[in-house]
């Protein structure tokens, strides 16, 4: 089965997107995750999904387009949570809904909400191009720098934000990065993850990995190896039984998300 | 205060929300090597006068002055335990947190190590915060907050997550490490017995400072005054 994705360009093409993927979506849905703030992933999605709108409307690369609504979007959200006027959950909520009605009713005004779309909405192993390639390789290169580079930003920013900011970290301009690059990330997993499925792909990992009570650096590392380990299954099955790549990855996530929780609980145990 | 140098100064200072005064007219220093007990009611604006100090709130009239640039802020927030309990991270990584300017890696480990032998937590390095008591996870964010080297130590209800049979012991250690380094201590509690015995300097506030200066003279006038 797997040698038939080193055989065929587009397979090739979805592995490594996979892997990129993989890699980076549970790195940064750790911070997320801990911060209790993941559904943020799902928002952008949204917010994608109204950007690919856009990109099909006028011609130009969906995904290019879905990034930069999705950008604007989370530098929104974050603008609106820091003011303290609402509550972060209402303002995820608004933006959710309305990336979404934006999207449907654009590409039914034009026409355009066909099949096209689904492969979006739910990914398709064969859609991933030369040239997304190229994003989500530059993207995983620059969050995976950015990480790197702000760690200790983004880790006190997750453990406590008051913390944080009597430290003298700046948790605006901390806060803001981590939702572009949610926003990047995000946008480009779309081909292979789907819309729907992406923010899944970025909590569901993350969840497993936590079980396993290890520090804050291990349990990143455990959430890329069963995210890697769901994208790499994901694909094979979706390949080899022509399922829902997207919905496939994800339910792989929530099989080894399940054997985690009993395989500590009885380790525990015992 | 006369003869210490001020290491923080607000003057003419209120904190109000939606028309609602919070605190009025605050005019304090704060001294370097002072250990400073702030007390009051519930809702007497205790913790509000220390985000303000901390300057995670920003007064809505007056100053809140730091006298050394780029002070270094070691901060130990009122804890319900909730989120530490989830939190993914080990002893070790949280007091590595604290250090925001080591010259090295070597400095770092030392630094942590320090801070950990201080606390007397060394044993705990590689448990999850979530993992430990109360007491434990209050020193292992004292070490976190120690491993910066601040200027100033910050602590609300510290106490708040231990036993009681253990405040004692808790207070005793926090009068140690004020009395071997000369470090600022900034204390919030509502347990007015607790902390008189052990800060060098209260401020009672009830929304305003009802009064200020050796615990002994403030306690008369609390009990004067029927606070």
């Amino acid at each position: 089965m797997f040698a038939d994705f080193f055989a065929y360009d587009f397979l090739t093409r979805a592995l490594i997107a996979g892997i990129i993927i993989g890699t980076v979506a549970p790195i940064l849905g750790t911070f997320l995750t801990v911060r209790r703030y993941a559904l943020i992933a799902d928002t952008l999605s949204h917010a994608s999904l109204a950007g690919v709108a856009i990109g099909i409307i006028l011609g130009i690369n969906p995904i290019l387009a879905a990034i930069v609504v999705s950008v604007i979007v989370a530098i929104g959200i974050e603008k609106l949570r820091l003011s303290g006027k609402f509550g972060g959950e209402a303002i995820l909520a608004l933006f959710l809904s309305g990336s979404l009605a934006f999207a449907v009713v654009a590409m039914s005004a034009v026409g355009k909400f066909n099949g096209g779309v689904l492969a979006y909405l739910f990914g398709s192993i064969t859609t991933v191009t030369v040239d997304d390639l190229w994003m989500i390789g530059g993207l995983g290169v620059v969050i995976v720098g950015t990480v790197i580079k702000m760690y200790p930003q983004f880790f006190l920013l997750s453990f406590d934000e008051d913390i944080a900011r009597a430290n003298g970290v700046n948790v605006t301009l901390s806060s803001m990065v981590l939702a572009i690059l949610t926003a990047g990330m995000v946008a480009v997993s779309m081909r292979v993850v789907g819309i729907l499925l992406v923010g899944a792909l970025m909590v569901i990992p993350v969840l497993a990995a936590t079980q396993f009570n290890r520090g804050f650096k291990t349990t990143i590392g455990i959430a890329i190896v069963v995210s890697l380990l769901s994208v790499l299954l994901g694909l094979g099955l979706s390949y080899s039984f022509n399922l829902a790549t997207g919905g496939t990855i994800v339910l792989c996530a929530v099989g080894l998300f399940i054997v985690s929780l009993l395989g500590t609980s009885i380790t525990r145990r015992a | 205060m006369h003869g210490i140098v001020p290491i923080l100064s607000l003057r003419d200072v209120s904190y109000r929300i939606d028309g609602k005064d919070i605190l009025s007219n605050i005019s304090i220093d704060i001294g370097r090597g002072e250990y400073v007990g702030i007390i009051g009611p519930n809702g007497g604006g205790k913790t509000t006068l220390l985000r303000l100090l901390l300057g995670l709130a920003i007064p809505s009239h007056g100053t809140v002055e730091v006298k050394i640039p780029k002070a270094k802020i070691g901060y130990v927030p009122q804890r319900s335990s909730s989120g530490e309990v989830t939190f993914p991270a080990t002893v070790h990584e949280i007091i590595e947190s604290g250090i925001f300017d080591a010259k090295s890696p070597h400095d770092r480990d030392h630094r942590i190590h320090d801070a950990m032998k201080t606390t007397g937590i060394s044993h705990l390095v590689h448990r999850r915060i979530g993992t430990l008591s109360g007491g434990e996870r209050q020193r292992a964010m004292i070490a976190r907050a120690l491993a910066g080297n601040p200027d100033v130590l910050f602590l609300d209800e510290p106490t708040s997550a231990i036993d009681p049979g253990s405040q004692e012991e808790f207070y005793t250690f926090l009068r140690k490490l004020h009395d071997e380094k000369r470090l600022t201590i900034v204390l919030v509690s509502h347990d007015t017995d607790a902390i008189a015995h052990q800060v060098e300097r209260v401020l009672c506030l009830n929304r305003h400072l009802v009064c200020h200066g050796h615990p002994d003279d403030v306690i008369h006038k609390m009990e004067h005054y029927g606070h």
